[in-house]
């Protein structure tokens, strides 16, 4: 039998661009530090080497002239993708992102597409601080015209993003830093991951888990821990911040009776309060307790080791809120 | 290339400010109902830069673009269309005057942001130019929008590139209401991109042969591959920032272009050469205003007869495509081992 595949998260996303720019001419990549020796923490390794300086674009710290540049350029005919080192830096793009790519379509009667890839790291761990790690996948989501994904494994590192380059739409990718090292089975041939499929990893019937990005890990190490107590816990991977898969959410649900969402953002207007919305709306009177949502304090995180450490949640945390949910100690 | 003769360039212009006029008289009727921003006045640049377009090359303009799209031989039945909101408009209604998009004649997409579509026809240059392909992107600014970032981010990114577009800057001294001497303390504006490497002309509008040849030259570099250029047009906006309402000669510079009145009007200092030169006469100005007012009252008409866009199924028209994409049909290679339990580089910045 074959051994399985395993590829870290970071070179999943260096595969799956390496495999879209054989593919199609027309995907370029455009972001800084492409060809230093870090290759972008790993997600880049070997691409400039292989397609040069006119594929592999080196940018000026502009974010907002270069995100709209990408929208000139996939107004004509090419696939660009977009990489911002630090999610943070986004805001300097917004107006291009928001106002321009993700309206054109429906603002110019349908005619024109953009089909640009975002990719944005989220630089949670190891003191980087308020203005590097900041997840953002909430906000996205509140606008129409994009998709906005934030894979938690290799695997689906690699689908997503050939799933984005190749979706005609403005798509964003939210990628946690600390998945980068992680491990996965990835298959060799290129493959794609759809938007608006969210993953049951765990099944289980007491309560469902709904988790996001680097919380996924968490919650799956969680529910294992809580089947010694007696607890079975589903665990579903959101995948998708935009579309949400409300299907496999409120099936769930439905037989659980239990919801905890685990969010790496905040908590007000967040992804959790969505999701939130979408138990109470749909599953009204089928709920055995009320919906609780784990997230991140609503504050900037800080930067010293000690609070860092406090500010994220984690499987302990997860594994409470799920005693308080079920009742069980 | 279409006429870059003097006379053509005359009735692109004459046909330009007569379209505003005639929208300008119909506005009050609130049939158009949308923010309206008129270019009466300003009719040179769209005229002399739309004369030396080739198709392929693209327009990229402000939400005062009319004269742009009309200049990109646009449509004019799909620009009434556009702006009394049916779906037979450029841009099925779902856009209105502000944002104009017509890929049949490469006029892609007008922005309401100042300075939003300055990234974009930089990126269609750069579209180009990874192509090989001799197109040239001709991006339209007010004076405004060189307050924007997002300019200044562009240009450097252009001049780095070596990229065929042209930036065009009409300065007609307004930001909305805003004189330029409350914004800024230097109001010439060609010459504050030459540090980054751009180069620059500034004209008057009123000095038509230098635009012309100006807009001829900057064309022919960005073709040959020469990169970009910033062209300053000193113009004169008599329409107020949005609506009906305008001043200025626009009444009557056709009765006596010499009038001094007339003088700040590109149309007559055009006509006063061409005149001089016994190139055409007034008669001919008479008869082809009678043509072109004709054909607007002809088209208005139709346009106004179209059912006004009514759809109700906004979010099926969000999205271009699925939730799943299609992976081109191509066998490749994967990494094969390279990649396999290798841990991710962390040189240089590790975390």
């Amino acid at each position: 039998m074959k051994m399985a595949r395993r590829l870290s998260y970071a070179h999943a996303i260096s595969e799956a661009t390496d495999q879209a720019m054989q593919l199609d001419k027309s995907v370029i990549v455009i972001g800084q530090g492409t060809r230093d020796r870090g290759h972008i923490f790993g997600s880049m390794e070997g691409i400039f080497d292989k397609y040069g300086p006119d594929r592999v674009i080196e940018m000026p710290l502009s974010e907002n002239a270069i995100a709209g540049i990408c929208v000139g350029a996939a107004l004509n005919g090419l696939r660009p993708m977009l990489i911002l080192q630090r999610v943070d830096f986004v805001f300097l793009a917004l107006d291009q992102i928001i106002n321009h790519a993700s309206k054109y379509h429906f603002m110019l009667g349908g005619k024109v597409n953009v089909p640009i890839t975002v990719r944005l790291i989220i630089g949670k761990g190891w003191g980087q601080g308020p203005q590097h790690s900041q997840s953002l996948h909430s906000m996205f989501s509140h606008f129409p015209g994009l998709r906005v994904a934030m894979p938690s494994n290799p695997h689906d590192a690699k689908g997503l993003l050939l799933n984005s380059i190749f979706c005609d739409d403005p798509c964003i990718l939210f990628e946690g830093r600390p998945l980068y090292s992680l491990e996965g089975d990835v298959p060799e041939k290129p493959y794609l991951e759809p938007f608006g499929k969210a993953k049951i990893l765990q099944k289980g019937k007491d309560l469902t888990i709904v988790a996001t990005s680097f919380l996924v890990p968490e919650a799956v190490k969680a529910a294992n821990e809580l089947k010694a107590k007696g607890v079975s816990a589903e665990v579903i991977d959101l995948v998708s911040a935009s579309p949400v898969d409300e299907k496999t959410i409120l099936n769930s649900v439905k037989k659980t009776g239990r919801l905890l969402v685990a969010d790496v953002s905040w908590d007000r207007c967040g992804i959790s309060s969505q999701i939130s919305a979408l138990a109470s709306e749909k599953l009204f009177g089928k709920l055995a307790a009320p919906v609780r949502r784990l997230t991140v304090p609503f504050a900037p995180v800080p930067t010293g080791v000690m609070m860092e450490n406090k500010y994220y949640p984690n499987s302990k945390e997860i594994i409470k809120a799920c005693f308080i949910l079920t009742g069980v100690k | 290339m279409k006429n870059t003769d003097k006379l053509g360039i005359l009735k692109g212009m004459i046909r330009i400010r007569l379209v505003e006029q005639y929208i300008a008289r119909r506005y009050p009727e609130q049939k158009m109902r949308c923010p309206t921003h008129l270019c009466l006045g300003q009719e040179a640049v769209p005229a002399v830069f739309g004369a030396f377009a080739q198709k392929k090359d693209v327009f990229v303009g402000t939400y005062r673009s009319h004269g742009h799209y009309l200049a990109k031989e646009g449509n004019l039945l799909s620009l009434f269309a556009e702006i009394l909101g049916s779906s037979k408009g450029c841009s099925h209604g779902y856009g209105g005057s502000m944002h104009i998009m017509d890929e049949s004649v490469n006029f892609y997409g007008t922005s309401a942001i100042v300075g939003g579509g300055v990234p974009i026809a930089t990126g269609a240059a750069y579209a180009f130019k990874y192509r090989r392909d001799p197109q040239v992107a001709v991006c339209f600014i007010g004076d405004g929008a060189v307050e924007e970032g997002a300019v200044y981010e562009s240009v450097n990114f252009a001049v780095l590139h070596d990229l065929p577009v042209l930036y065009v800057c009409e300065n007609n001294r307004l930001a909305v209401t805003t004189p330029i001497e409350l914004r800024t303390k230097n109001t010439k504006i060609f010459n504050r991109f030459s540090d980054l490497g751009l180069k620059g002309i500034s004209v008057d509008d009123i000095e038509i042969d230098k635009m012309i040849d100006a807009a001829g030259r900057a064309y022919e570099l960005a073709r040959k591959g020469k990169g970009p250029c910033f062209i300053e047009v000193s113009a004169h906006r008599w329409a107020t920032h949005v609506g009906h309402d305008y001043e200025g000669p626009a009444e009557y510079w056709h009765q006596d272009p010499h009038d001094k009145d007339a003088f700040s009007c590109p149309i007559a200092a055009l006509v006063r050469q061409l005149v001089d030169r016994g190139k055409i006469n007034m008669q001919d100005i008479k008869a082809l205003r009678g043509k072109i007012n004709e054909e607007i009252e002809r088209t208005f008409n139709k346009a106004s007869g179209f059912a006004l866009a009514n759809d109700s199924d906004f979010e099926d028209k969000v999205y271009a495509s699925g939730l799943l994409s299609k992976l081109p049909k191509k066998t490749i290679k994967g990494a094969g081992k390279k990649y396999m339990h290798k841990e991710a580089s962390k040189l240089v910045n590790p975390f």
